[in-house]
């Protein structure tokens, strides 16, 4: 089986005032379709940076250094004109952002910003869109949907917001999901309710994952492999039993270590 | 909030309503102006009789050396001296608009190039821009006068749009629509001028308040709307062909434009401080 997504010698650097940062180093990854493949890591490591990238949406002053390759879907999205890719993201390729306040636009209504997915992607019937992001909002658990539809994001809590941006994410099922953070932002509680609404969607549309955190814990109950990354570089793969029972890089285990965890005092 | 703070808010919502209440006057006196009078002087002995009256029942506000009635004429000047800066407004709110979306929007070296422009413009004195322009114009009208303001008023406006739109297009929302394959000009239209529009509409508003006094220096120097034509630079200059002693030529003008002034600003300040609290929640 070919793999959904295959990264290769994925380089990118920020142009710095003297020299140039290099936030992704030279890794290699691949996603199967379907499948839920965490990419850990301590905030500044390149996770984010390897997730706009895929996206094709790094920041002007980013570059993506020639000689790698993001295949997905069988073509090389680095080689593939902006117009098309234009048409992927969103529709094959979807990105869940850590501060669901910051990427909803505050003077929009929610159930707009889920509509425009549609209409940006061929959709001509408002109407038709509109009522596909009302089910949609059902179906990520927004009691009164209808009403709903109509609130603006700082009317929502945090974690109605995050539901708000899987319905953005999910709604045209694409094959693969960049979440970033989803629940990073989000109080404990709700951070369970969110990810297992994550996960339900996922089971649904058959969607691979490319969960992008630093919560370890989250990654053990989600995830079938694991990427670590420090520095830009790949530093351990593997899949989610073999990291937490035998890891084999000692910054794995110096994660592992700096988990939180109860001890019970027996 | 301490009591200093709640007086002023009062003092502030008064003084808003004060301003919003003279604007309405003046528009519904604009727009009734046409059914008050022409404003042409009477016919027969009043051409001589009803020369320089001051205000009285016959006539509120008293007539003019030439017998016209005052109040007439301000009506009609009104409407034409508002006229022009609404007009000359939406030129610049178009190109303002335009210049500034389009610079935010540019790589580097256009925006820079285009902000020069602006910043060559900003520093040349607009009076002395707008006169050369006056003076290379065949015919005044009403329009020409307001395209001529427009074009000359617009590099301010354009930097507030070019700074809000900097600012919104690194916002997480727009990553966001850019990460779901929304072209570039639907996030402008959706998402980013939207995001301009109430800095635009207080910045527009204040627009309108230096186009008044332009508009009225420019006529009392007969660079502007030509007489017999009233706007309220123009009756400004019928008080200098007289005497002081004829007060009412000289107050009702200036008061009409130091009020319309002074509302403006009150009103575009009040959209400005709404403006930057609406952002802050």
């Amino acid at each position: 089986m070919t793999p959904l997504l295959s990264v290769e010698n994925l380089r990118v650097t920020y142009a710095g005032r003297d020299a140039d940062r290099i936030a992704v180093d030279d890794i290699s990854f691949t996603v199967e379709p379907g499948e839920i493949v965490a990419l850990v890591g301590e905030s500044g490591s390149g996770k984010t940076a390897t997730g706009l990238a895929i996206m094709g949406i790094l920041s002007p002053n980013a570059r993506v250094a020639p000689g790698g390759a993001i295949r997905f879907e069988g073509r090389d999205l680095l080689a593939t004109p902006e117009k098309e890719l234009r048409d992927l993201r969103g529709r094959r390729i979807s990105m869940v952002f850590q501060e669901p306040a910051a990427a909803l636009n505050p003077v929009m209504r929610v159930g707009d910003q889920v509509a425009e997915v549609a209409l940006v992607h061929g959709e001509r019937d408002r109407h038709a869109a509109r009522s596909r992001a009302v089910e949609m909002l059902v179906r990520v658990g927004l009691a009164d949907a209808e009403r709903q539809y109509r609130s603006y994001p700082h009317e929502l809590s945090g974690g109605m917001r995050q539901r708000v941006m899987l319905a953005i994410a999910l709604l045209l099922k694409p094959a693969l999901v960049i979440a970033d953070e989803p629940t990073s932002a989000l109080d404990v509680t709700v951070q369970a309710q969110v990810l297992s609404l994550l996960l339900d969607l996922q089971r649904e549309s058959q969607t691979a994952v490319l969960f992008i955190t630093h919560d370890l814990g989250v990654v053990a109950e989600t995830c079938s492999r694991a990427l670590v990354m420090r520095a830009g570089a790949i530093v351990e793969a593997a899949s989610v039993d073999d990291l937490f029972h035998a890891p084999k890089h000692p910054y794995t285990r110096d994660l592992l270590a700096a988990m939180p965890r109860i001890v019970s005092s027996r | 909030m301490t009591a200093a703070t709640t007086a002023r808010r009062r003092r502030r919502r008064t003084a808003w309503r004060f301003a919003l209440a003279t604007l309405l006057i003046l528009v519904a006196g604009a727009l009734v102006a046409p059914w008050v009078g022409s404003g042409a002087p009477p016919e027969g002995p009043a051409l001589v009789d009803e020369r320089l009256l001051p205000p009285s029942w016959d006539h509120p506000m008293g007539t003019d050396a030439s017998a016209r009635d005052l109040l007439q004429r301000m009506l009609l000047g009104t409407r034409v001296s508002l006229g022009v800066a609404v007009l000359a407004t939406t030129v610049m709110l178009l190109v303002g608009v335009a210049w500034g979306g389009i610079a935010g929007f540019a790589p580097p070296r256009l925006d820079r190039w285009m902000m020069r422009f602006v910043d060559a413009m900003m520093a040349t004195p607009r009076l002395l821009i707008v006169l050369a322009l006056v003076s290379v114009t065949q015919r005044m009208s009403v329009p020409v006068l307001a395209l001529l303001l427009g074009i000359t008023g617009w590099p301010h406006l354009s930097r507030v749009v070019r700074a809000r739109v900097r600012e919104l297009i690194v916002t997480d929302y727009v990553l966001a629509a850019r990460a779901l394959g929304t072209p570039t000009w639907r996030i402008l239209v959706r998402h980013v001028l939207p995001g301009a529009a109430p800095s635009v509409v207080a910045a527009g508003v204040l627009a309108v308040a230096s186009i008044i006094p332009l508009e009225a220096a420019l006529s009392y120097y007969g660079a502007g709307i030509a007489p017999p034509t009233p706007s309220w630079g123009v009756l400004l200059q019928d008080v200098s062909a007289h005497p002081l002693d004829a007060w009412w030529l000289l107050a009702f003008p200036a008061v009409a434009i130091a009020a319309t002034v002074l509302s403006v600003n009150v009103l575009g300040g009040q959209l400005q401080r709404h403006d930057s609290s609406g952002q802050s929640t």
